[in-house]
């Protein structure tokens, strides 16, 4: 099967500070490897899936999975970011929630996903 | 031709119960735009303002039933059918986001 599908690469409000505080080059090492996730993710989920972690998982509204992850950029910088199919616009989105050099990977985890959870009514870590 | 809307967990009824009097006619109005076959083609829904709701893994939806109180929608598409899946009040909002790259890739 083939077709086209639009690679769309999002970032939040509250993530856009700390991304915009970056060096030029740092930022667009970013967006290019969410680039390469994002068509690793429609072209090779295996692939994608060797790359992508969830450290913590979470269930939403007791009823859907979290879809964030943490991706290494390179040995210093690593992002958090949801990875998002759209069959109705035909399109894949990666949303970028979070991008950090140092700290403890699950406590930033469950802070971008706590902020990108807020408006669901239940977010239960499991 | 329309496309598919199942209601199995009983939107309408819990609608019918819950919606203040004023926006039950923009719920079918909401209801309508989504089951069109012509919003889907040209990928157009200026009532429901249709968007993927972002950080799920199963595809929902969320369906604007009123812009201004914030009244909406779930829905999942699962093999291009729709299935109606919450009602939510207007309190809570979607983050605000900005698209900093947008790219076609052809896939086999």
């Amino acid at each position: 099967m083939q077709g086209d599908e639009n690679l769309i690469i999002e970032l939040t409000d509250d993530c856009e500070k700390k991304f915009r505080s970056f060096s030029d080059k740092e930022q667009t090492e970013i967006v290019n490897k969410i680039e390469y996730f994002g068509e690793l993710y429609m072209t090779d989920r295996a692939e994608f899936f060797r790359n992508a972690r969830q450290p913590v998982f979470f269930r939403i509204n007791d009823k859907f999975d979290s879809s964030l992850y943490y991706f290494r950029i390179n040995n210093n910088l690593k992002i958090i970011a949801s990875v998002d199919e759209d069959p109705v616009f035909e399109s894949v989105t990666v949303t970028l929630l979070s991008a950090f050099r140092d700290g403890d990977i699950e406590k930033n985890f469950r802070t971008a996903a706590q902020s990108f959870y807020r408006q669901f009514a239940s977010v239960e870590q499991i | 031709m329309t496309k598919i809307l199942i209601d199995e967990y009983g939107i309408i009824n819990e609608a019918c119960k819950i919606l203040p009097y004023d926006y039950k006619i923009s719920f079918l109005e909401a209801l309508g735009e989504l089951e069109d076959n012509n919003s889907h083609k040209f990928k157009n829904f200026p009532k429901t303002r249709l968007h993927r709701v972002k950080g799920i893994k199963q595809i929902v939806y969320r369906a604007d039933i009123d812009k201004t109180s914030g009244w909406r929608i779930h829905l999942q598409h699962i093999g291009g059918v729709l299935y109606l899946r919450d009602i939510i009040e207007g309190q809570k909002h979607d983050d605000v986001v900005k698209v900093i790259k947008k790219k076609k890739i052809r896939y086999k």
